[in-house]
């Protein structure tokens, strides 16, 4: 297949078709990205819980 | 007869025209913008991150503020209490969405099951935290972040809506 027959399928695509190629691309990149960001909140988590137990260890009073 | 013919070349093809509809119509073969769940996906993930950076952020400061004198040890916890309160969904949040393409309508469930007891108790909790807080500075800063923790929930609560 020629690339001119090439670029003509491209742009004979339905804009349906586009859009859903374009979906699949920024739901593989986004769930990549959320993923990453959702260590980061885990490890923020665990962090933010040590702190609270370490104090309340340290003030069994309060 | 030729008229009859016509009429069923005519029919014939609809189906064609109907299943290739930038051949008869540009406007109408144009989808409307994909709906992109990832999107959401992400943004509920940096909203979570958001929420327990802020969330560390404060407890560091009441702790500061506790070791200081600022704030009594009564009022420290309380508001740790209230951070360990939404450390808690937070982890709990980003163990459900985690792993998954976009958020299933299960999961969103499950968020709103999570996010509409602490939103609706973040009120009283925020009053009670903040009740014996004489040190206005403190109580300023203190109010704020809480405030600002209490929105971003509702954000996310708005997201999976």
């Amino acid at each position: 297949m020629s690339i001119a027959a090439i670029l003509g399928l491209i742009t004979a695509l339905e804009p349906a078709v586009v859009n859903t190629i374009l979906l699949i691309k920024n739901k593989a990149t986004g769930q990549v990205t959320a993923i990453a960001v959702l260590d980061s909140v885990d490890a923020a988590v665990a962090a933010n819980q040590t702190a609270i137990q370490t104090w309340l260890s340290g003030h069994p009073s309060a | 007869m030729r008229s009859k013919i016509a009429i069923l070349v005519v029919l014939s093809l609809c189906p064609f025209f109907i299943a290739c509809p930038a051949s008869t119509s540009t406007t109408l073969s144009t989808p409307a913008p994909p709906t992109n769940p990832a999107a959401t996906y992400t943004k509920i993930s940096q909203a979570l991150l958001v929420i327990a950076q802020t969330t560390g952020t404060l407890q560091n400061s009441v702790i500061v503020a506790n070791s200081q004198k600022i704030l009594s040890d009564a009022n420290t916890k309380d508001i740790l209490l209230i951070c360990g309160k939404v450390n808690t969904f937070v982890g709990q949040a980003s163990t459900i969405i985690r792993g998954q393409a976009a958020i299933s309508t299960a999961s969103k469930a499950s968020l709103v099951s999570l996010i509409d007891p602490l939103i609706s108790a973040f009120q009283a909790d925020i009053n009670q935290g903040l009740l014996g807080i004489t040190d206005v500075n403190t109580k300023s800063a203190v109010s704020v972040s809480l405030l600002f923790i209490q929105t971003t929930l509702s954000g996310i609560l708005v997201a999976i809506s």
